[in-house]
């Protein structure tokens, strides 16, 4: 595992110590019985008002730690195209519906530790880096295919991807930062967002699927690929002071010549992809979130 | 009580503080759980001193000024450091909690790391031990240990209610002449006053086993 980067340069924004307590108590609870407690549970908890309970879940969902559910996925029977398994209790309006990297009910994406299964991850990208919550452990996430119903394994340890299959497996980010919010700010939904991430058997399956979806702005990554973006952005994510941090020298070196980073004529471009960041921050802050990142120089 | 004894050593003597604890509260009939943090890799003191280079002159100017040093140790970027998967990652089934390292500048990087990750710490009363090269200066040594850990295990929503520091007389950079004359100087006592085997340390230990008690 790399060695938590402590060269913070600046920080754009940071959550309150509540809200710190508050996201462990949510990781404690998902890790301990695979679910996220009940609002009012944590509200009880640490004796605080609607009001600041509320503004607190509203950093958290800014910082991209949770999302809450909503009146459009309230009544959803299928989740990132497959249907949800039986006995599937969606969770109520206003409850935490993501801790990311896990979902907060049953669905697809089927973790397994030690040969225990109790946790569901919340999709495909976020899978790629949950071992790091698991120290130590091989982690195995089972999922479907979105093209071929075929089951999709991957195998990770300590945030690293130590094995996947079928080899030809492709992840499919369905959304760039810049579509997560609309640009008046209006109607966020931040769950929305993973909604079209999937899995798919190979690139030959995704083109032919993509003929049929001419219009998704998504693009499709190695299993490497996203491995090696995301545990850049999600090490340390078991950490009490945890926030999403970019490591700037970390993130050029580490990704340059994949599909993150092109080189041509030995020029480094950044796929245009993640530029739209910029977009989501300042749409994040039109809607009235604030934009929780440390920026490292490693 | 059951309490667990959470220490990081690299080179035994904080590990020697750890169970002459232990074994102090054991002799008072407590029930006694230790934890070793280990990191995941070893390096050399100067690799893990280089890493905190950087902010050894936020250090010095610090100790010169009592307001700039509260405000330096609340917002300072603590080095951390993996470390290897723990027995006891939730600590929520003891009643107590110790737990300790050597000084390193301030906390030592795996110690920094347990207390980030460690779950079923809120609402729980920790007792807090170190280590140090030097004598017990009150500022240098004692107070950039306790005060960091202090902050850190406040803001996680637990209190520290004990806390016992001792001089292993011993520096890897190799400065204990130093330290030797600024013990004279200051204490009037060779270092070894201040030592796991001696009076000072013994009832540090009996007044950190009191407190943990309470």
């Amino acid at each position: 595992m790399t060695k938590y980067s402590d060269t913070t340069l600046f920080r754009l924004n940071s959550f309150s110590d509540t809200a710190k307590q508050i996201k462990r108590t949510i990781y404690e609870s998902v890790l301990l019985t695979g679910f996220a407690p009940k609002v009012s549970d944590i509200s009880n908890e640490f004796e605080l008002s609607k009001q600041m309970i509320d503004g607190i879940l509203h950093d958290l969902e800014g910082g991209i730690i949770i999302a809450l559910q909503n009146k459009e996925h309230a009544n959803i029977h299928e989740f990132m195209g497959q249907k949800l398994p039986d006995g599937c209790i969606l969770p109520e309006v206003g409850e935490i519906f993501y801790a990311r990297p896990f979902a907060n009910f049953k669905n697809h994406h089927q973790i397994y530790v030690d040969g225990e299964q109790k946790w569901y991850g919340e999709c495909p990208v976020e899978c790629m880096t949950i071992s790091y919550f698991f120290p130590d452990k091989d982690v195995i996430v089972k999922s479907i295919a979105h093209d071929s119903n075929e089951t999709v394994e991957i195998i990770g340890r300590n945030g690293r991807l130590l094995d996947y299959s079928p080899k030809s497996l492709r992840v499919f980010w369905g959304r760039p930062f810049g579509d997560w919010i609309k640009a008046d700010g209006k109607d966020v939904d931040f769950i929305f967002p993973c909604d079209t991430n999937y899995f798919f058997s190979s690139e030959k399956s995704f083109q032919e699927w993509k003929k049929n979806n001419p219009k998704t702005r998504g693009q499709i990554f190695t299993p490497d690929a996203i491995n090696r973006l995301l545990r850049m952005f999600n090490y340390g994510h078991e950490r009490f002071d945890y926030q999403y941090h970019i490591p700037l020298l970390r993130f050029f070196l580490g990704l340059i010549g994949t599909s993150v980073i092109k080189v041509k004529m030995f020029i480094p471009f950044p796929n245009p992809f993640f530029l739209s960041i910029i977009k989501l921050a300042r749409n994040a802050r039109k809607a009235g979130y604030k934009f929780f990142l440390d920026v490292k120089l490693w | 009580m059951n309490i667990l004894v959470a220490y990081f050593s690299k080179t035994g003597n904080t590990e020697k503080l750890a169970v002459s604890i232990g074994d102090e509260l054991i002799r008072r009939g407590h029930s006694v759980e230790y934890e070793t943090i280990k990191p995941s890799v070893s390096y050399s003191w100067f690799r893990e001193a280089a890493r905190d280079f950087p902010r050894y002159p936020f250090i010095a100017l610090s100790l010169l000024n009592t307001k700039y040093r509260e405000r330096y140790l609340r917002k300072y970027n603590q080095v951390e450091e993996d470390i290897q998967a723990l027995k006891y990652p939730d600590i929520s089934a003891f009643d107590r909690i110790c737990v300790g390292g050597p000084k390193w500048a301030q906390m030592s990087y795996p110690v920094a790391r347990y207390l980030q990750i460690i779950r079923g710490i809120r609402g729980r009363k920790l007792g807090i031990f170190a280590t140090f090269g030097g004598p017990p200066l009150k500022v240098f040594e004692i107070e950039l240990i306790y005060k960091p850990m202090t902050i850190l295990i406040e803001r996680m929503g637990a209190s520290v209610v004990a806390r016992v520091a001792v001089s292993s007389a011993y520096h890897a950079a190799g400065i204990m002449p130093l330290f030797r004359f600024l013990s004279w100087l200051q204490f009037s006592k060779p270092i070894e006053s201040f030592t796991l085997k001696s009076e000072y340390a013994h009832k540090g230990i009996m007044d950190f086993c009191d407190h943990i008690e309470r």
